[in-house]
């Protein structure tokens, strides 16, 4: 610690150079921060689908239906624990542009099926006794200002009511929380005998089934089963579990963590020699200075440590800075793509980096000063 | 007085490109503990040379340093600069104190090495401050002071671990008359009030009347002594 003013005083030698060189560090670190943020968020949400869950449409298409008859079949196929059908009913509210993520749902089979959502059973019993209720995310309701008690007009993207307009109200009777963040917040959830009855089309049809397996290390035996019911009859289905559809889902983006490896391998890459020259360039301009604190009795690896930990603490400064800057847009990303991010991993990967960064561009400053002639250098040769 | 500073037929050549260039010539020289010598002599005479491998910057190509006892020219690296922090302090023409430093964290540096707490250290530099006249000074950055104050600095920088040898290379080399005369009376004051032994390189031989004891230096051999030897 009695070494830290001295360490201190070498990195603001030259103030201008250094606060240039920190933004540039800082900026390089923002942007790992925000990508890295953005791929840890993307695992995360498929590390925390559930194991126990499988997701059954159509073979077809997944936007094509599935009979209604289906769901006692599923339900009676060994180590199935329970299924629910669910009708895709995205709309949009006021403005074309803003889109609501609803479905229509059996409220028992679907809450009893998805525990993770939580619901006060007193509301739960006012929507299944009122047609047209409404459970929505707590999210949602805050973010359109949605309260128990509103009638809320959707404008059904895919449905035409029986009245020929697109327009679906719906009551909204209670407000689920959950912090999961396959199933998040956001979404609007109403009757299925609403949407199926009061449609035009594809009555007596699921858009797919929710099913609940007993033992999750048989997930994938069950859908076989499934799937293996219905095979090669009209409506084939293809059943897979909810953390294979995440990832397919993903993967429909590109090879994001590719990608995001690329862009910041290049980003550090040119880092590297900026900042690796500025720590160059600075040992030069102090030659005359080692010296002299070679000549009051400062040992070759002292001057090493010295040199090493100036790039060391500047580097982790500035790279902390910019994933402090990341961190405080990570509620931002959540807002925008809807899955959160933990900080924490982001944090201490990004540290990482900057300490590697700091020794990559340290260390050959730090030996050519370790080396230094205390009479040349002292001599100007 | 008791020799602190010997050296024993001393050769130092230096390699300039192919050319090999003997700098000093089997010199030989005793210093009392306690003295304060001028070193005289023309441009290219040796005179940093030999204040160099005194002060253990540099090595002999041949001979011996001895300095309080002890071997310096067989010192490796490591122990050689734990042996000048806290045998030997400097003081250079162009005080060369660290510009983004205090003058009192300039003048702790020394102390850095030491095992002293913060409080002692602190106590340390005051007292050394206080000896050289800028306590008022301490927290001013070399490019506020004048070349005088911070030599005044360097000089404090030198005594505050309490070193055995002061060395010091035209300490007065940059400074005007009034204020050379004032660095050599501080030099003076340490080397009388306090017994520091001081080895003073110079050109002025105004201010090499300051040091108790002149030796002249040309060619690399001291001269006015008896052949390889003055004391």
């Amino acid at each position: 610690m009695k070494f830290l003013p001295l360490v201190w005083a070498g990195i603001w030698r030259k103030p201008g150079r250094a606060i240039l060189t920190l933004l540039s560090i800082l900026n390089a670190f923002l942007l790992f921060g925000m990508l890295q943020g953005f791929n840890s968020g993307l695992n995360n949400v498929a590390a925390e689908t559930h194991a126990d869950i499988l997701y059954t449409f159509s073979r077809v298409s997944q936007i094509e239906p599935l009979p209604l008859s289906h769901l006692a079949q599923i339900q009676r196929t060994p180590g199935v624990r329970a299924a629910t059908p669910l009708i895709i009913f995205n709309s949009t509210y006021r403005q074309p542009t803003t889109r609501v993520q609803a479905f229509a749902v059996d409220p028992d089979g679907f809450f009893g099926l998805y525990p993770s959502l939580k619901v006060p059973r007193a509301q739960l019993e006012v929507m299944k006794r009122t047609r047209t209720g409404a459970i929505v995310g707590a999210d949602l309701a805050k973010r359109h200002g949605w309260k128990i008690g509103d009638r809320v007009p959707l404008r059904s993207l895919l449905w035409a009511n029986r009245d020929g307009s697109p327009t679906w109200p719906v009551d909204i009777v209670g407000i689920y929380n959950t912090t999961d963040q396959v199933f998040s917040a956001n979404a609007l959830l109403t009757n299925y005998d609403y949407v199926d009855q009061g449609r035009t089309v594809a009555n007596g049809t699921a858009g797919f089934y929710m099913v609940r397996v007993a033992d999750p290390n048989q997930a994938n035996q069950v859908a076989a089963s499934i799937d293996k019911l219905f095979a090669n009859s009209p409506h084939e289905t293809k059943t897979a579990s909810e953390r294979q559809l995440v990832q397919d889902q993903i993967k429909q983006i590109g090879d994001i963590g590719l990608v995001i490896g690329a862009i910041v391998g290049a980003v550090f890459f040119a880092l590297l020699f900026s900042v690796g020259a500025v720590m160059m360039q600075s040992m030069r301009e102090r030659i005359p200075e080692l010296a002299v604190l070679k000549t009051l009795g400062f040992s070759d690896g002292r001057i090493l440590w010295l040199i090493l930990s100036e790039s060391v603490v500047f580097c982790v400064i500035s790279g902390g800075l910019g994933l402090a800057a990341a961190a405080a847009l990570f509620p931002l990303i959540k807002k925008q793509i809807g899955f959160s991010i933990e900080p924490g991993p982001v944090m201490l990967l990004g540290l990482g980096f900057a300490v590697g960064l700091a020794i990559l561009t340290g260390l050959p400053p730090a030996i050519r000063g370790m080396r230094l002639q205390i009479v040349d250098a002292l001599a100007g040769r | 007085m008791s020799g602190l500073v010997s050296l024993r037929n001393v050769i130092k050549r230096y390699k300039r490109g192919r050319q090999v260039v003997e700098v000093l010539h089997d010199l030989s020289l005793d210093i009392p503990k306690g003295d304060f010598l001028a070193l005289m002599g023309p441009s290219g005479s040796g005179k940093t040379t030999l204040l160099n491998l005194i002060g253990g910057l540099d090595r002999p190509t041949k001979g011996e340093v001895e300095v309080a006892g002890e071997r310096i020219d067989r010192l490796s690296g490591g122990r050689l600069a734990k042996w000048r922090s806290r045998h030997v302090g400097f003081v250079f023409q162009f005080y060369n104190l660290m510009p983004t430093l205090s003058a009192e964290k300039n003048v702790e540096l020394p102390l850095l090495l030491t095992s002293l707490s913060a409080a002692q250290r602190k106590q340390n530099v005051r007292a050394a401050l206080e000896l050289v006249g800028l306590t008022d000074r301490r927290r001013h950055k070399p490019s506020q002071l004048s070349g005088g104050q911070q030599q005044r600095v360097a000089i404090a920088r030198a005594i505050v671990a309490d070193p055995t040898l002061l060395v010091c290379d035209e300490p007065t080399g940059d400074l005007d008359r009034e204020t050379a005369v004032e660095i050599l009376g501080l030099l003076q004051l340490l080397n009388r009030e306090q017994g520091k032994t001081i080895v003073m390189v110079t050109h002025d031989p105004k201010a090499a009347e300051f040091a108790s004891r002149i030796l002249n230096l040309d060619k690399g051999a001291l001269v006015g002594a008896p052949a390889g030897r003055a004391a």
